[in-house]
């Protein structure tokens, strides 16, 4: 395979990981701009743990996803009272609040000669794992791949269960799931987790590609990216959001001879959809329409 | 705290929750140390060219500050403030006659701010350095005074005006 294209199919799979983080918030029914911050969360804690620590990249990956769902399960704790534009600040800021602590974040030592670890605004290099494993970009690609499809088994198990029944119900109105005997501070509580996992083990993953991370990479345009991965896809089904990653990098790279416009491109996409369809490509209305067409034919 | 249902959530578990990164994070800021030393180090000047946002560049490759002739080294860069969004095919630099250790290739980007070159090599030695660049305005890359290896370790001892 073309190096340029593995790259890019690696690029599109990493950022279905935050796609998919922005996702789970979004069903029960909050936004969230801070998604940015748990990826950067899980990439720091593999890189250290692989690269510092030399542990094996499993624990490296799952301390990642388990550093990510804790810290979103302190933003769900500290931001359990608030909703809508309320939560998505709180989002906004607690992530520029962990990129300004990793601004200042040092930690660092020589191994062999090499210097590894967090280095305030230089960010942590050298994380040697690909080369370490003799890993090519196209190895790689498949073992992105493949965490990506056992994540999405686990989304689809759960789409089918009364866990997203609730949760969907959660999101769309609070009030009237609580009615229905349903908590919504736990279906909040357990998805904002849950989503900070993700992130958590996407942003490990992109560590190990990358070699290098830095604090800047954990900006707000890296949130705005995958929320709006999410909003394009839709709230139907964990598709919609690999929907919105793979239809807008995959157009952005199509158009490539446009150059600093591609972005404007952007910009004017999610504007026409969120004009023409509010609800994404694969809306939960789409999804319910395809469920019932299914239903009827088959009984 | 309260929750939504107006149920008292319990203190204990908040501090349990809150506690331990502050604590992860006060003993990573204490203990911190910088150390300087690397192995491979780039050290890159840009020259704008008469095409917008395209410039012809130079980079000296060493190793433990030994100058690395006939390097296999192909580069590519991406901004950091938009991870994943710019995927640019990997340009090959081609070494200078005459000139050990120095490489030359021509850089086309897609728009002014902070990149950062990304070298991959995969001869004699493999390794993959990063390097950032600055693009203002005028489209004249700042050009670094001095040599960064993949850590970036260094750029604490440089002007911070280029990299900030």
């Amino acid at each position: 395979m073309d190096m340029y294209l593995a790259s890019v199919l690696t690029n599109m799979t990493l950022i279905a990981f935050l796609a998919l983080s922005a996702y789970l918030v979004l069903v029960v029914g909050e936004v969230s701009f801070g998604q940015q911050a748990f990826f950067g969360i899980g990439a720091y804690i593999t890189a250290s743990a692989t690269a510092l620590a030399g542990a094996h990249v499993f624990w490296g990956l799952l301390a990642g996803a388990i550093g990510g769902a804790s810290c979103a399960l302190v933003l769900g704790l500290l931001t359990i009272r608030l909703s809508g534009i309320y939560f998505a600040i709180s989002t906004l800021c607690f992530a520029e609040l962990l990129r300004f602590f990793l601004l200042h974040l040092r930690f660092t030592q020589s191994v062999d000669g090499r210097i590894i670890g967090p280095d305030g605004p230089e960010g942590f290099s050298n994380i040697r794992w690909i080369f370490e494993n003799n890993y090519q970009v196209t190895d790689f690609l498949l073992l992105a791949v493949t965490c990506l499809i056992i994540l999405l088994i686990v989304l689809f198990s759960l789409e089918r269960s009364p866990i997203m029944l609730g949760a969907r119900m959660v999101g769309n109105d609070p009030i009237l799931a609580q009615s229905q005997g349903l908590n919504p501070t736990r279906y909040r509580l357990s998805f904002i987790t849950l989503s900070g996992a993700v992130a958590g083990f996407g942003g490990g993953l992109f560590a190990l590609f990358n070699t290098h991370i830095e604090p800047a990479m954990f900006g707000v345009m890296l949130g705005i990216h995958g929320l709006a991965y999410a909003v394009i896809g839709g709230l139907g089904s964990a598709i919609g959001p690999l929907l919105g990653v793979f239809l807008d990098i995959g157009l952005l790279e199509s158009i490539r001879s446009l150059a600093a416009y591609r972005m404007i491109i952007f910009g004017g996409l999610v504007a026409l959809l969120l004009v023409f369809r509010p609800e994404g490509i694969i809306s939960p209305r789409l999804v319910s329409h395809l469920k019932s067409r299914w239903r009827n034919r088959h009984v | 705290m309260k929750n939504n249902t107006g149920k008292r959530l319990s203190s204990g578990i908040t501090i349990f929750t809150l506690v331990p990164p502050f604590l992860l994070a006060l003993t990573l800021i204490m203990t911190a140390n910088n150390v300087h030393a690397n192995i491979a180090k780039t050290h890159t000047s840009c020259m704008p060219h008469d095409q917008p946002l395209s410039y012809t560049c130079k980079v000296n490759l060493s190793f433990q500050s030994k100058p690395v002739s006939n390097a296999e080294m192909s580069v590519s860069a991406e901004m950091p403030s938009m991870p994943m969004a710019h995927n640019m095919r990997q340009i090959i630099a081609m070494p200078v006659a005459d000139l050990v250790g120095q490489y030359e290739f021509f850089l086309v980007l897609e728009m002014v701010g902070d990149w950062r070159l990304i070298y991959n090599i995969s001869s004699p030695f493999i390794d993959r350095l990063h390097e950032p660049l600055i693009i203002g305005i005028s489209e004249k890359p700042k050009e670094h005074k001095s040599s960064h290896g993949h850590t970036m370790a260094d750029h604490s001892s440089v002007d911070t005006a280029d990299h900030n």
